[in-house]
């Protein structure tokens, strides 16, 4: 008994956060924003050669590890900080299906665990984030972001859905990139110690809003459809 | 084999996590100002005054903070504030100038952070620089924290830790490097902004206050360990229009924070805490009018503040001290500048040091005033 309150009252805490090492908070801005470029350049154009997208992936990538203003990472640095670890595993996992794998140019297919477990969970939490923001919450969402309470909690959570039997179809988003940021989170704190901003930034959110009601339009043209 | 390998994964992240957590700090516990101590703030008495030096191509001065320097050092107090063309000009640097103890002057000022050199160390872009406010940590570094905005105005300000690089924080040897953005919001760290001074806590850490001001204003209490390293933060009001909070304390544990109103017609607004910022509750505005204009506050000793506010309603040419035993009544103690309609004496900030209350304000934010006060009785400065 002794033993567990103390350990229940560190996990709960919000008062002992670990920062990055600025080093590396440094190297991640580079890395993160070039592997975030990267995907969305071959997102966009999917339908190159294998040669001319390798080489569109190499130069979005140096060019974003250039310093200074010439680089695109100085001015979204300026505007968005650092990109989410989930946004860069999503972005690295991207780069590399439209780079090596059979599905190439194809769009992404979202399993059905992933909808209900992650998706729309993490729309609805980008607004609990934004009211938070604004101090219209009682409780201040931000600061749970610094407690080893919630990175269990999340962690438990993000994993339902493998654990639940989930796929692995090489065309399907895969399972382990929240886990997978939260794992890493653990192990370097990028990209500030806050559990949040590794989680989702709001740039992700509003892409997971755009998936969400794309998905939801789907569905109701689907419906429509079928009874006509 | 799902749910074992699950469970290990959960496991890994709970040692990985728990290995890099700090320990928690115990209860904050105010520190009041050495030597200041059976001082009557009643008693104080002007000594002296003037502008400090600005650097040789500044045409603009705003938004200073005195940094009481310790015993030895060959300052009494560090002044930072920011200077250029205008308020957020792209030109606009930190500047700082230190106060001599054997010669009794300012030091030429210098610029100590530019924005181009911070933004190249950090690796993305800094818009504009504004609001510097000091604090030495237990070891005797200094640390600074300064607006750096993002996209927009200082609405999209964000608040970056600097700290003294090498040994020597005499003005002429003095260089800062950056420690990182305070991690305080997931819209991007958008529009948090620190103006006043830290209050020193009996472990050697400190509380910071600052303030979010997109649209809303509410202010939020940083605590900081002996070394300055974050630990967290705890928001101090329910209210929406209160930035700039001045930490008072009363007792060891128990503080009021006075703030800066954003309404028309404002007054001096209110928040105290019993238990050394961990919960804050919100109190009814004082007597003192606000023209939306900063405040600093300073407490000498339990039961003895000070405070410099502008108390015009609707203008910032009257620049008061005024002093309270409790932080909520307020008695007037001096005039520090008073001018007409147009005119203006601004964003005071306050310091003990050398046994004198030390202050500094905007002047027409063209540049750094300065005053001392000394108890009636003595003591050398």
């Amino acid at each position: 008994m002794s033993m567990e309150l103390p350990m229940l009252s560190a996990l709960l805490n919000t008062a002992t956060p670990a920062l990055p090492d600025a080093w590396l908070v440094r190297m991640y801005l580079s890395l993160g924003w070039a592997v975030v470029l990267a995907a969305m350049g071959l997102g966009l154009l999917a339908r190159l050669s294998f040669k001319a997208r390798c080489a569109l992936v190499g130069v979005l990538f140096v060019w974003a590890l250039v310093p200074g203003p010439l680089s695109p990472t100085y001015w979204l640095g300026l505007a968005f900080q650092a990109p989410s670890l989930a946004s860069v595993l999503l972005g690295g996992w991207l780069v590399w299906r439209g780079l090596f794998s059979r599905a190439g140019a194809a769009k992404p297919k979202v399993p059905a665990p992933v909808w209900w477990w992650l998706m729309l969970p993490a729309v609805l939490l980008g607004y609990a984030l934004l009211l938070d923001t604004l101090a219209l919450l009682p409780w201040q969402l931000v600061s749970w972001g610094f407690s080893g309470a919630l990175l269990l909690a999340l962690m438990a959570w993000t994993l339902m859905p493998w654990l639940l039997g989930g796929h692995q179809d090489v065309a399907e988003v895969p399972l382990w990139i929240a886990p997978g940021a939260l794992l890493l989170f653990a192990a370097t704190r990028l990209p500030s110690g806050n559990l949040w901003d590794a989680l989702m930034d709001p740039l992700l959110w509003l892409l997971l809003q755009g998936v969400l009601l794309g998905h939801l339009r789907r569905g109701y043209r689907n419906r429509l459809a079928y009874r006509t | 084999m799902r749910l074992a390998l699950a469970v290990g994964l959960l496991v890994a992240v709970w040692l990985l996590d728990s290995l890099q957590r700090p320990a928690p700090l115990p209860m904050a516990q105010a520190e009041f100002p050495r030597g200041a101590q059976g001082v009557q703030a009643a008693q104080l008495k002007h000594q002296g005054g003037g502008k400090i030096p600005m650097p040789a191509d500044a045409q603009a001065a705003h938004a200073s903070n005195l940094l009481a320097m310790p015993a030895g050092h060959t300052a009494a107090v560090t002044a930072f504030w920011f200077a250029g063309d205008r308020e957020s000009a792209p030109n606009v640097q930190i500047a700082a100038s230190q106060f001599d103890r054997d010669t009794q002057r300012w030091l030429p000022a210098r610029y100590v952070v530019e924005r181009q050199a911070m933004a190249a160390q950090l690796g993305f872009g800094l818009r504009r620089l504004g609001n510097p406010v000091a604090w030495l940590d237990a070891g005797g570094r200094m640390h600074l924290f300064v607006v750096a905005t993002g996209w927009g105005g200082w609405a999209a300000g964000r608040i970056l830790h600097l700290v003294q690089r090498g040994a020597d924080n005499r003005l002429d040897q003095l260089t800062l490097e950056p420690v990182g953005v305070l991690p305080l919001s997931w819209l991007w760290n958008t529009s948090f902004l620190v103006r006043n001074a830290p209050l020193p806590l009996k472990d050697g850490g400190m509380v910071l206050p600052v303030h979010f001001e997109l649209g809303i204003k509410y202010p939020v209490a940083l605590r900081f360990d002996r070394e300055g390293t974050f630990m967290g933060m705890e928001r101090m009001s329910q209210r929406n229009y209160m930035l700039q909070a001045a930490l008072l304390p009363q007792t060891v544990t128990q503080w009021t924070a006075v703030m800066r109103d954003q309404r028309p017609n404002g007054h001096i607004t209110a928040v105290q805490t019993a238990d050394g910022g961990a919960h804050w509750q919100d109190l009814p505005d004082l007597a003192l009018t606000n023209p939306d204009a900063a405040i600093a506050g300073l407490a000498l000793a339990p039961g003895n503040s000070v405070l410099a506010h502008n108390s015009s309603p609707h203008s910032r040419a009257l620049l008061d001290l005024s002093t309270s035993a409790d932080g909520l009544h307020w008695a007037h103690l001096a005039d520090l500048a008073h001018g007409w309609d147009s005119d203006e004496y601004s964003y005071p900030a306050l310091t003990w040091a050398d046994g004198a209350l030390w202050v500094s304000y905007t002047d027409h934010r063209r540049s750094i005033a300065w005053q001392r006060f000394l108890p009636a009785t003595g003591g050398a400065p």
